[in-house]
């Protein structure tokens, strides 16, 4: 086997170990507040794919940091797209819905 | 009372999980062979093609239809979660449904762009010296598989706390 095709085969691999982590890691008995914790292989996944697939090390020192902050800017979007609707159940609102 | 999360057994999410890495590890490799034969770079850009439209049909074709059929749609009049989770539940909804729309818009993109690579390479317009767009769509892919591996935790697994 090619060495080239062997490092993607680990980097597959490694995804997939990840992944699993992840899953498993959903079902651990931990609060509320400690519950983005789960994300954590979810984040070494996404510096396995920038990593190994698309070589972002190998790249200039401009590329780097347009990774690095999409990469960022990504997380922000995400986070803060989501973090209504992941706690709008642990704090009541008030049904402001007009029923006609 | 615990954030919606979408049920972890009952959908298709794992395979979902999977099939991404896959398809960006099918397309890397596609990169890596590109300097051999425009062959094998047909048949790595048709794996990843195949992984990429099981990942639509998975979403599309089962989860979603599921979905509707639960009345999980935020804005159906007759939404299923009711009580003082209601408006969290239709918050996580709205976020789910656009959440994966773009990304299997995203996807769609992507299968286009294979298509048209496939149609570059049986026209042996590809060479150890010219291969730009075949490491192009492969960023492209990267990224998409990026995003997904970001939603994945965020809609099936931080909201399953006790």
């Amino acid at each position: 086997m090619k060495p080239g095709m062997m490092r993607l085969l680990l980097v597959w691999g490694l995804l997939i170990l990840l992944g699993g982590t992840e899953f498993a890691a959903s079902y651990l008995p931990l609060e509320r507040s400690w519950r983005p914790l789960v994300m954590i292989p979810g984040v070494l996944m996404v510096l396995v794919v920038a990593i190994g697939f698309m070589e972002v090390k190998k790249g200039p020192v401009i590329v780097r940091a347009f990774a690095v902050a999409a990469m960022f800017w990504l997380f922000v979007l995400l986070a803060l797209g989501s973090a209504d609707p992941l706690t709008r159940t642990n704090y009541y609102v008030p049904d402001t819905h007009v029923k006609c | 009372m615990r954030a919606p999360a979408k049920p972890i057994f009952r959908s298709v999410h794992s395979t979902h999980s999977f099939s991404s890495p896959a398809a960006s590890y099918t397309r890397w490799a596609c990169y890596s062979f590109a300097k051999a034969t425009s062959r094998r770079l047909i048949r790595c850009c048709v794996v990843t093609l195949v992984l990429g439209l099981i990942f639509l049909a998975l979403k599309f074709g089962v989860e979603w239809p599921e979905d509707f059929a639960h009345h999980l749609f935020p804005t159906a009049p007759n939404f299923k979660i009711t009580g003082p989770s209601e408006g969290g539940a239709r918050l996580f909804f709205i976020f789910y449904f656009i959440g994966t729309a773009l990304h299997g818009v995203h996807m769609v993109v992507g299968i286009g762009l294979l298509l048209w690579l496939i149609r570059r390479a049986r026209r042996g317009e590809f060479s150890p010296s010219y291969h730009t767009p075949v490491t192009v769509v492969g960023l492209y892919w990267s990224f998409v598989d990026i995003v997904w591996l970001t939603l994945y935790p965020l809609i099936y697994l931080i909201g399953r706390g006790r």
